[in-house]
């Protein structure tokens, strides 16, 4: 059957990798255990030989593997970073996902036929950035960030003409990807640097009576009533006190999901869709990941949508949905 | 009941009904199966710094401190969670066994409160982790127990949650019938919370409506 638009899915474990390939997934992406990728939390990701049995099982089974090695290389220390292009490459990955202009480069010079995608990392939302990429690294595919509102990928895929991939589902980022420093001032710790917003070791929560309560560090980022659905402490979906007021500042705490939008998506020229969430579970990975599977080979066939496309939306965050940025004259 | 769930009423029923010691006793020779059924799980908890996390089913009488790193894990049952602890984690009894199993999604429970952790996050998030990498089958774990005769108790297991899960379903349908006549006018609250829900879904609907008329809009324009 043709693909209507590619599926790439999230893979936090080896169990999720398998999980999201037997759901469907048309590629998995996944990363090291260390700073070099932007999912860098405790007990996640693979090690060198996990990740080698992860490739031999999806590709047995028709499925591409994409390493994530997305975060910023550090000053002085470039070695993690090589060593996760050279093992990548070495492992038989079908493209890494990359950010860093240094880790870009020695990428492109050091293994050509490796395929780079740019990941949402390095922010690219001008047709001027993804041609700067492409003219300078001969990256294949942009992921695009989460700030574009549909009719702006249009315009950016009708001008660069290259494979864009989009965010379908999950958890979302309000700011601009690679650029936000939020949580590094509250932890010194940062997704662009180490591959964590909000880490874990600064996270807690309390019962407090029958409200629940997030902090990260000493920072309160919200308190949930008895009936309120919670979220994670990420400092841009924080409610904060506004002249004494409690106001979620940012963003309200909300999930992506895109469902309704995929044939727009699709006549705007878009490749691929990510599904978010390689810190989340192997179920989670089968539920969304078979749900998403359904959907786009029923629209393939001309057929309506399944019934369990409604059954995602209690997986979102905060208990809500969002088209996020991709609609904006709603909002 | 589906062959290779989880018989939750009956475990939860014996549960409630075994004293402490014993309690703790059949948690130690499940915890040996477990450890050699899953030595890489066993490794990983190893490895990590001491800690001690209370568990709390919310429907048992018993709490539970799980302790790990460096020494061989335990689990013991204890009648309250007031000693030091990293990190409690609480809810329903077939939740906490849906995670330990893999089959559940945390986040997805934690969002809707149906698991509350509080304290160290990093230690529980390690844990669920390293329980994501196995699975854990757990009543075929408690099965393996009873040796030869482990197939005979099994159907007898999933005979008697059959017969238990059919008798709560009498006894709610009674309690529904009894109540039906006696219940309250909603809460002022509770009708408020449910016209913001009514509100939320009506807006949803207009998004909807709003992309699939941009879908139309943009189909007439390319034809």
């Amino acid at each position: 059957m043709k693909t209507y638009l590619e599926l790439v899915c999230p893979a936090g474990t080896p169990a999720a990798l398998r999980a999201a390939v037997d759901a469907g997934a048309d590629a998995v992406y996944c990363g090291f255990q260390d700073c070099t990728n932007a999912r860098n939390y405790p007990g996640l990701n693979f090690n060198r030989e996990e990740l080698q049995s992860g490739i031999a099982y999806a590709h047995a089974r028709g499925c591409r593997v994409f390493v994530a090695v997305n975060t910023f290389a550090r000053a002085g220390d470039f070695g993690p970073w090589q060593r996760a292009i050279d093992d990548a490459a070495a492992l038989g990955a079908d493209a890494v996902i990359v950010a860093d202009l240094g880790v870009l480069d020695y990428a492109a010079s050091t293994y050509p036929q490796l395929r780079l995608h740019l990941s949402v990392q390095a922010a690219a939302a001008s047709a001027l950035a993804i041609r700067f990429y492409r003219e300078t690294f001969g990256i294949s595919r942009v992921i695009l960030p989460r700030v574009l509102a549909v009719e702006e990928i249009a315009a950016l895929i009708g001008e660069t003409n290259i494979e864009a991939e989009v965010f379908a589902f999950g958890s979302l980022g309000t700011m601009v990807e690679g650029r936000c420093y939020l949580s590094s001032y509250m932890t010194g710790r940062s997704p662009s640097m180490d591959g964590v917003c909000a880490p874990a070791e600064h996270v807690s929560y309390q019962e407090e009576g029958n409200c629940l309560v997030s902090r990260l560090g000493e920072v309160m980022i919200n308190r949930f009533g008895p009936d309120e659905p919670a979220a994670y402490p990420t400092p841009c979906k924080g409610r904060y006190l506004v002249q004494g007021r409690p106001l979620y500042l940012f963003e309200e705490p909300m999930g992506l999901n895109v469902i309704p939008l995929l044939a727009e998506l699709k006549a705007a020229g878009v490749t691929a869709l990510k599904i978010e969430g390689r810190q989340r579970s192997r179920a989670y990975v089968s539920k969304v990941v078979g749900t998403f599977r359904a959907i786009l080979d029923s629209i393939a066939q001309g057929k309506p949508l399944p019934a369990e496309a409604a059954e995602l939306a209690v997986m979102a965050e905060g208990g809500r949905e969002t088209f996020g940025a991709y609609v904006r004259g709603w909002r | 009941m589906a062959e290779g769930e989880f018989p939750v009423l009956l475990v939860s029923n014996a549960l409630a009904l075994l004293p402490a010691p014993i309690l703790e006793r059949a948690i130690g020779l499940l915890l040996a199966v477990l450890a050699r059924k899953h030595p890489r799980l066993f490794r990983t908890l190893a490895a990590h710094p001491p800690c001690a996390i209370g568990i709390e089913p919310i429907d048992l009488p018993h709490r539970f401190v799980l302790r790990y790193g460096g020494a061989l894990p335990s689990l013991i049952p204890t009648g309250t969670l007031d000693q030091p602890l990293n990190a409690r984690v609480k809810g329903k009894l077939e939740t906490l066994i849906g995670l330990l199993e893999g089959r559940l999604d945390s986040d997805t429970l934690f969002f809707s409160r149906e698991i509350v952790i509080t304290g160290d996050t990093e230690t529980v998030l390690s844990l669920r982790n390293a329980l994501e990498r196995d699975s854990v089958d757990l009543f075929a774990i408690a099965m393996a127990l009873f040796g030869p005769a482990n197939g005979l108790v099994r159907r007898a297991a999933l005979t008697l949650e059959r017969h238990l899960m059919m008798t709560r379903q009498h006894l709610i349908a009674w309690h529904e019938a009894l109540h039906a006549s006696r219940r309250e006018e909603a809460s002022l609250a509770a009708r408020c919370a449910r016209l913001e829900a009514q509100l939320q879904e009506a807006n949803a609907r207009l998004a909807k409506l709003e992309a699939r008329l941009r879908q139309r809009h943009l189909a007439r324009e390319t034809s």
